[in-house]
């Protein structure tokens, strides 16, 4: 479904039926999304809920200048993070570790997945990401932003930011290893 | 430097087209917060919202607009109620006067009916000799009748109005008030 001006205007003009084909065509999209950034899809969809009120009552503010998909994901994915701010389950007060740059290089390395390419096994495993990892690996990963902006967003260091990462990465790691272990021995 | 996780690199290509099912109800949930009284109404609190938010937002009061309707309705019943209708012939000598113009004078003061008349209405006289004029309101009024110039009646008869050879200049007024009278008019000889 190509979502055009006319739709657009329709929702700033607060159109029911123009609201809700907006939700329906990005809804599963931006599902998707907010289930990277929470522990279950109950508290995705409350999420998803919020922010697409959030996108209703500021749609008046797209200026049409990049993808209106972007702009949604961009509304989501500010309104997942300050839904966890709210929650305080973001890892502000971890330690910061001071990560060498040789350790981030010696991760670089193969990594077999056990099962090529399946969303909900890789979903299930950002969502058991300790909080704190999972909202900047999302953000870094997903939403490509720098570690600088990540700072600035979550109110953390950029070092912080970047031991976040690696944490994440070396997390995931073990985990998907722990998978193909396991599914080798079977 | 920037390094290149294959573990990054799987979860994009993962996550690219990555669409769950779509929550059920979400909609209804959020149309609920954006349009709350009519996500929320049932017939009553609709008509009770109707009725409250309207008046508030200064948009037009729907009872006071019903009351308004009703309020013309009755005024137009009571106009069309209070008008009536008056019919007769005219009568030159004994028999009905063929072809003329029937006139319908109101009169103000019925002590002086002649000197107090306003013209409201004319109707023909077809040739049986009847007229009749329509939408008449209540009051006093008075009828004349000319016969239609170049005819036989013109060179016997005048011009006459409703009982006009009476002694008294009142008993030449007709009194409209409950019904639909019958009004004949004899014509005066010359």
């Amino acid at each position: 479904m190509v979502i055009d001006e006319q739709i657009v205007k329709d929702c700033i003009a607060g159109k029911r039926q123009a609201q809700k084909l907006l939700f329906e065509t990005f809804a599963p999209v931006m599902l998707g999304v907010c289930m990277r950034y929470c522990h279950d899809r109950d508290e995705a969809e409350d999420i998803l809920q919020e922010a697409f009120i959030k996108v209703f009552q500021n749609i008046h503010s797209f200026r049409g200048e990049g993808s209106l998909a972007g702009w949604i994901k961009r509304v989501i994915v500010n309104h997942a993070i300050n839904y966890i701010n709210k929650r305080n389950k973001i890892a502000r007060h971890e330690k910061i570790d001071e990560i060498k740059e040789t350790e981030i290089l010696d991760f670089n390395e193969t990594v077999e997945f056990p099962d090529e390419y399946n969303p909900a096994l890789l979903l299930k495993l950002i969502q058991d990401l300790p909080e704190g990892y999972r909202t900047v690996f999302n953000l870094h990963i997903f939403e490509d932003y720098g570690h600088k902006e990540i700072a600035h967003i979550l109110g953390i260091t950029e070092n912080t930011s970047k031991t976040q990462l690696f944490k994440a990465r070396r997390w995931l790691k073990n985990k998907i290893e722990e998978t193909r272990i396991k599914k080798n021995s079977k | 430097m920037q390094e290149q996780d294959p573990i990054e690199e799987h979860y994009r290509k993962a996550f690219s087209g990555f669409e769950p099912p779509p929550p059920e109800q979400a909609w209804d949930k959020i149309r609920a917060k954006l349009h709350p009284a009519k996500a929320d109404k049932g017939r009553m609190s609709g008509l009770k919202n109707s009725l409250l938010t309207y008046s508030r937002s200064g948009r037009i009061y729907p009872l006071l607009a019903v009351a308004a309707m009703v309020l013309l309705f009755i005024l137009i019943w009571y106009s069309y109620s209070n008008k009536h209708n008056i019919r007769g012939h005219a009568y030159a000598g004994e028999t009905r006067m063929c072809m003329g113009t029937a006139y319908l004078f109101k009169v103000y003061d019925k002590a002086k009916p002649y000197d107090t008349v306003l013209l409201v209405q004319s109707a023909p006289v077809d040739d049986k000799g009847f007229y009749q004029f329509h939408g008449i309101a209540h009051g006093n009024y008075m009828i004349r009748i000319n016969p239609q110039p170049g005819t036989e009646v013109t060179r016997n008869f005048i011009p006459s109005f409703y009982d006009q050879d009476s002694a008294s200049s009142e008993a030449n007024v007709i009194h409209i008030d409950s019904e639909d009278p019958t009004v004949d008019v004899h014509l005066l000889p010359k």
